[in-house]
């Protein structure tokens, strides 16, 4: 068969070192069997193993903590949880909302941007540093490029009350006292003595203290995708145990349309 | 719209009003139930009537809860809002199609069993039966139409920004 397309290499032709499914004998990841090498991990160890092929407990229970501490609050105001709330008003199914919540979470002022951005940032600034640039001009910089400095600033309240706690905890499994962390505060004291005061927000603390553990912002952002979900379901299931419809509705009277008043003309 | 105030992606706004469109509140999942009780009770008013007053029974248990309304009537709903009338009567006289005109004229009778007042979902799920669509078909379409308001609402929410948009602070109370 003469070559026509590079797909023509891939037809009936997937290989794959990642793993799949022996159907009725057994499955394997990254090498490993899942029935009898992987079974005894916990879920956070075996996402962990899945997306970075890095087998640790610590970074395992680091990334748990993040998880409850951090991501995962029941409050249907926040604006992915909003949608898994509405989900639920409007009787939608638990899957179809987690599914959208999760989506939505890759958002720029809160969720998977700042958290992929926070992480490259630190390894950017770790590296210039070391070529021999300032932190104050590596900072500036960023600001000129970008207007912001991903894990800095937040919507509704400047200090995160995470930060604390999350510290905490990591401190209390031998994580916390790294480079990137140190740097992520180096990097607040730079904005508050600034014009702009911004605070640090717990992106930037998981975003360092991951670095110190060596993962990748990609690492990061694959392990983070469903680290929304445990408050994005309690808002469905409490939105559904109450009445149809009665999510935040808002009378017609109270949008400000600003729109156009001509009259819409129906096509016969 | 809560997509597009947080700068979320694009796609993820679509994905949003799919899934939060997809229910039996207003969304795809009614209009599906719609056409269910189009094909059994047709243009009869009596088969309507008792079987808006005894709702088929769910079966087996489903992902989908099981409706808690009529499908195609507004559970909270006072009256028939002004652009449901105007839709129905719109489509009655380009289509002059014959169950969305005896909708029109059984209206009244349908909303005083249903207790409720006609919605869009009612008018859609008519009218795709006219359409000849099964349920399922006027699920995916009905899910399929709603997508170009939601860009526009998405869009405008990105420039608009999570300042301008209601967060409810003072409309919200954790109970004991």
């Amino acid at each position: 068969m003469s070559h026509h397309s590079n797909l023509e290499k891939y037809e009936d032709n997937w290989q794959t070192s990642m793993g799949g499914w022996f159907p009725g004998e057994k499955v394997l990841l990254r090498g490993k069997n899942v029935f009898t090498e992987l079974n005894q991990k916990s879920w956070m160890e075996y996402l962990l193993f899945t997306v970075t092929g890095r087998e640790s407990s610590k970074i395992a229970r680091l990334m748990e903590g993040m998880w409850v501490i951090c991501t995962s609050f029941p409050d249907p105001r926040i604006w992915n949880n909003r949608v898994s709330a509405l989900a639920g008003t409007t009787r939608s199914t638990g899957a179809l909302a987690a599914a959208a919540s999760v989506a939505v979470t890759e958002a720029t002022i809160y969720g998977l941007k700042p958290i992929k951005g926070a992480t490259d940032f630190f390894y950017r600034l770790g590296s210039s540093i070391e070529d021999g640039q300032s932190l104050e001009s590596l900072i500036e910089d960023e600001l000129k490029l970008h207007r912001s400095v991903f894990g800095y600033g937040r919507p509704l309240i400047n200090e995160d009350e995470r930060i604390t706690p999350m510290m905490d905890f990591a401190k209390s499994i031998g994580c916390g006292d790294g480079r990137y962390i140190k740097l992520a505060y180096e990097v607040e004291d730079w904005f508050i003595q600034s014009r702009l005061k911004y605070r640090m927000n717990i992106a930037a603390v998981c975003a360092a203290l991951l670095a110190d553990e060596g993962l990748t912002s990609s690492d990061f952002y694959h392990m983070a995708t469903l680290a929304f979900t445990a408050g994005a379901m309690p808002c469905f299931i409490d939105a559904e145990s109450q009445p149809e419809g009665a999510l935040f509705p808002l009378r017609v009277s109270r949008i400000n349309f600003v729109g156009s008043q001509q009259t819409r003309e129906w096509r016969s | 719209m809560n997509a597009g105030v947080g700068g979320s992606t694009r796609p993820s706004a679509l994905i949003a009003t799919i899934s939060v469109g997809a229910g039996n509140l207003g969304g795809s999942r009614e209009v599906y139930h719609c056409l269910e009780y189009w094909q059994h009770c047709a243009k009869d008013l009596s088969k309507w009537c008792d079987l808006i007053v005894n709702p088929p029974a769910q079966g087996r248990l489903d992902v989908w809860a099981p409706m808690e309304h009529p499908p195609g009537f507004d559970p909270n709903g006072i009256s028939c809002p002004t652009p449901v009338v105007q839709t129905l009567d719109h489509l009655v006289e380009v289509g002059d199609t014959e169950h969305l005109r005896w909708l029109q004229q059984h209206r009244l009778e349908l909303e005083a069993v249903a207790s409720g007042p006609l919605a869009f979902s009612g008018v859609a799920g008519a009218a795709f039966y006219d359409l000849e669509l099964l349920p399922e078909q006027a699920e995916m379409l009905f899910l399929l139409l709603r997508l170009p308001g939601a860009a526009v609402h998405a869009l405008e929410q990105e420039q608009t920004g999570w300042r301008k948009y209601p967060f409810f602070s003072k409309g919200f109370k954790v109970t004991e």
